[in-house]
């Protein structure tokens, strides 16, 4: 993950979902526009594709980006 | 005596904290709402050989930041209130993500204790963890349970009592957010503690941190326009230092310092565990498969809540019945006629008459608590979020809808899962459009009084085609008027599948079972007394004793208030084509829409009516055309929200005003497209 957008309460949600940049994400559900299933830190979360539309990503393995 | 030790339980949505809960306290729990919002915290109490506690069950929380209603009730209790002893409790095969909680309560500073749950199913996945390394890390006592088995819970009591009465040492690691952050701090802290001691200092840290995140709660307490300028210099300078704003950033540390406690104390990570939950989903949320298994489910809820429920719910009718008549008959005495029937018709019509649905609501919300607890209320929310993101809702709002055919009582009381007061409020106005099963007696009357069989299935499946499409457009209009906003993004952690424990479903539908009792006790029977009233006063001469005081005759009620509104409302419903025989049906409606077929009855005076009594139809047919009965189908079906309905939609969103919102809204609504039916149809010929 790269960056994340919207507003302060959104941002925080999916912070605290542990959805932060630097965070390494798989996307394990895709359905045509409809809702993405993600594997974050272990766990599975389902993002509405409004919300996924404000976080920006990279293809993991790119170091320059990852801040651990 | 020492006073009484209180214990408050926190931690993340699934991380198994009510079953902990209850194990701790047992059925010794109420609930209470705190006061200013709906969010509800359960307590009870707890004894054990190491002794007696309070055990607060906070909500559900990812965070303590203050953007939900469940997180400013958690911080505002933990700040507040001050427990004794504070446990977080953490599923410890989701560890990293749980402690993410932890971490913010160790910042806190509390007297915390954290319940490493779930710690059975971790050890079968052959996790490892050095619980004494990472007890050290956050400077507090940390105790494997396991909530489903019961482990750990007297040891877990006894570390939080031990912590409570400071005979354990507790004293939570103080976190570093790196260089920059820190001068940021070192900036804004002395602004924040009076003097120099050291607990001031550590909650001036914990300010200055909240501040540095631009936490609405906290700016609130200090109104000082100097603070705010430093603290906005030093949010744009660290913004521009680190390329990320200091919530991320401070967040980012927070992160940082669990994976580095979780690389040096757990051994193998926590990947396994989702083989059987993936595969599961594999199938349950197919894009394919998804939607019919989803709604061959919910069928099966409808079925166990109507066709499991029933036959009790019939012989709870039946008893009020019998009761009824037994307290109508017995021995004839002047002046007790009046009492009699205050208890006949008041109270046992009224309150036997929402009583009588007890077990359809008991089977309803064990049905839930089951979806509920196995983690497939999420997979629902899931699937149906496409669909109502259409109409400005969130996919969690389904299901109160669905369960608004049933009865629009349950269903606004299950909105209470919705996370957004918005949301939360749109789906409480809308739920009474979906036509509830109490409606159905007064189709079921009119619509084969006046149409002919090939008729009858058509309107009947129109009726409640209308109350969706209404509920549709209500939902859409309200979104883009009354609670504008961004719809509420769809966020949901998707739980791993859990075996449902007996205990945990048994106490979720006493508890709502007791919501239920607790409301036909006081605000229906108010309501029902009255309606009686209205009915019975002002009363005609006494009918001679000796005879059996059915409820009231039709010059009877014709002379009673309830008559007499029902002529003086005649001017009003006129263009609906409504005389005053279905104004006061319709009053009699608001106590519950069944009661439209009974009074009715009592207005024709046919004695005892049915949705089957054919003399009642033939009386009708004399005197009403097809499109009165169209019409009063209508305005049923929209208007007049049932006292129940108005009552719970008061508790759920605690304010009258949304309960006299709903009320007024739907009215009018009914009021105004009645009367464009019937003046149309009149206009059309019919």
């Amino acid at each position: 993950m790269a960056g994340l957008a919207g507003s302060p309460a959104l941002r925080a949600r999916l912070v605290s979902l542990g959805l932060l940049p630097g965070t390494v994400v798989t996307i394990l559900r895709r359905q045509g526009r409809g809702p993405l299933v993600l594997e974050v830190r272990g766990s599975r979360v389902a993002l509405g594709r409004a919300v996924a539309r404000h976080i920006q990503v990279v293809p993991a393995g790119d170091a320059t980006l990852r801040r651990t | 005596m020492s006073p009484l030790i209180t214990i408050a339980l926190t931690g993340n949505p699934n991380s198994g904290k009510t079953t902990l809960f209850n194990q701790l306290t047992g059925a010794r729990q109420h609930v209470g709402n705190y006061p200013g919002v709906t969010v509800e915290i359960k307590e009870g109490l707890c004894r054990s050989a190491a002794g007696a506690a309070r055990v607060v069950d906070l909500p559900g929380i990812y965070s303590l930041t203050s953007y939900s209603p469940e997180e400013q009730v958690t911080r505002r209790f933990l700040l507040g209130d001050k427990p004794d002893a504070v446990v977080d409790v953490v599923d410890t095969s989701n560890l990293e993500r749980h402690l993410y909680l932890a971490v913010q309560c160790m910042e806190l500073g509390l007297p915390l204790v954290l319940a490493f749950n779930m710690s059975d199913v971790a050890r079968a996945r052959g996790l490892e963890f050095n619980l004494l390394r990472l007890s050290a890390l956050f400077g507090v006592p940390i105790v494997p349970t396991s909530g489903t088995k019961g482990e750990g819970v007297p040891d877990l009591l006894t570390a939080a009592l031990a912590v409570a009465r400071r005979e354990r040492p507790c004293a939570p690691a103080e976190l570093r957010y790196g260089r920059d952050v820190e001068a940021a701090l070192e900036q804004i802290q002395p602004r924040l503690s009076a003097d120099g001691s050291p607990g001031q200092v550590s909650r001036a840290r914990w300010l200055a941190v909240k501040l540095l995140e631009n936490d609405a709660d906290v700016w609130k307490e200090f109104p000082d326009p100097a603070l705010r300028a430093l603290v906005d210099r030093e949010r744009a300078q660290l913004a521009e230092r680190c390329g990320d704003t200091p919530e991320i950033i401070i967040a980012d540390r927070r992160y940082g310092f669990i994976s580095g406690a979780c690389s040096e104390c757990v051994r193998l990570t926590v990947e396994e565990r989702h083989d059987r939950s993936d595969r599961i989903d594999a199938l349950l949320i197919h894009r394919v498969w998804g939607l019919p298994i989803f709604l061959l489910l919910m069928y099966a809820v409808f079925f166990i809540v109507f066709k499991v429920g029933g036959p009790p719910t019939e012989w709870l009718d039946h008893l009020f019945a019998t009761l009824k008549d037994l307290t109508r008959g017995g021995a004839p005495g002047a002046g007790s006629g009046l009492w009699r029937s205050l208890l006949a018709d008041g109270v046992l019509g009224g309150v036997g008459g929402v009583l009588m649905f007890l077990p359809n609501i008991v089977m309803l919300f064990t049905a839930i608590a089951v979806l509920e607890d196995t983690g497939y209320m999420a997979r629902a929310a899931f699937i149906m979020d496409r669909l109502m993101h259409k109409l400005g809702l969130h996919g969690q709002s389904f299901i109160p809808l669905l369960l608004g055919f049933g009865c629009s009582v349950p269903a606004i009381m299950a909105t209470r899962t919705l996370e957004s007061r918005r949301d939360r409020l749109t789906t409480m106005l809308i739920i009474p459009l979906m036509s509830c099963g109490a409606r159905f007696p007064i189709y079921a009357l009119i619509i084969p009084a006046f149409f002919p069989a090939a008729w009858q299935a058509p309107i009947l499946w129109l009726i409640y085609l209308l109350g969706i499409v209404l509920a549709v457009l209500c939902a859409r209009v309200l979104r883009r008027t009354l609670f504008r906003g961004e719809t509420t993004p769809f966020v949901m952690e998707l739980p791993p599948y859990r075996r449902p424990t007996v205990k945990g479903l048994a106490l979720h539908a006493w508890d709502n079972a007791r919501h239920f009792l607790h409301k036909a006790g006081t605000v229906v029977l108010v309501f029902s007394l009255v309606l009686w009233a209205l009915a019975s006063f002002p009363r005609a001469a006494q009918p001679a004793g000796g005879a059996v005081d059915r409820s009231a005759t039709a010059p009877e009620l014709a002379q009673s208030y309830a008559g007499r509104i029902g002529h003086a409302l005649e001017p009003v419903i006129r263009p609906m084509g409504f005389d005053w025989r279905i104004g006061t049906a319709i009053l009699g409606a608001f106590a519950a829409k069944e009661i439209f077929v009974a009074q009715m009855g009592v207005v024709f005076s046919v004695g005892h009516a049915d949705e089957s009594s054919e003399p009642l139809r033939a009386r009708l047919r004399e005197l009403y055309t097809p499109l009165n009965g169209l019409c009063i189908m209508i305005f049923m079906l929209i208007g007049l929200p049932c006292m129940a309905t108005v009552a719970v939609t008061r508790t759920e969103s605690g304010a009258w005003r949304w309960a006299a919102l709903q009320f007024g809204l739907l009215t009018g609504l009914a009021y105004l497209i009645t009367t464009l039916v019937y003046q149309a149809g009149r206009l059309a010929g019919f």
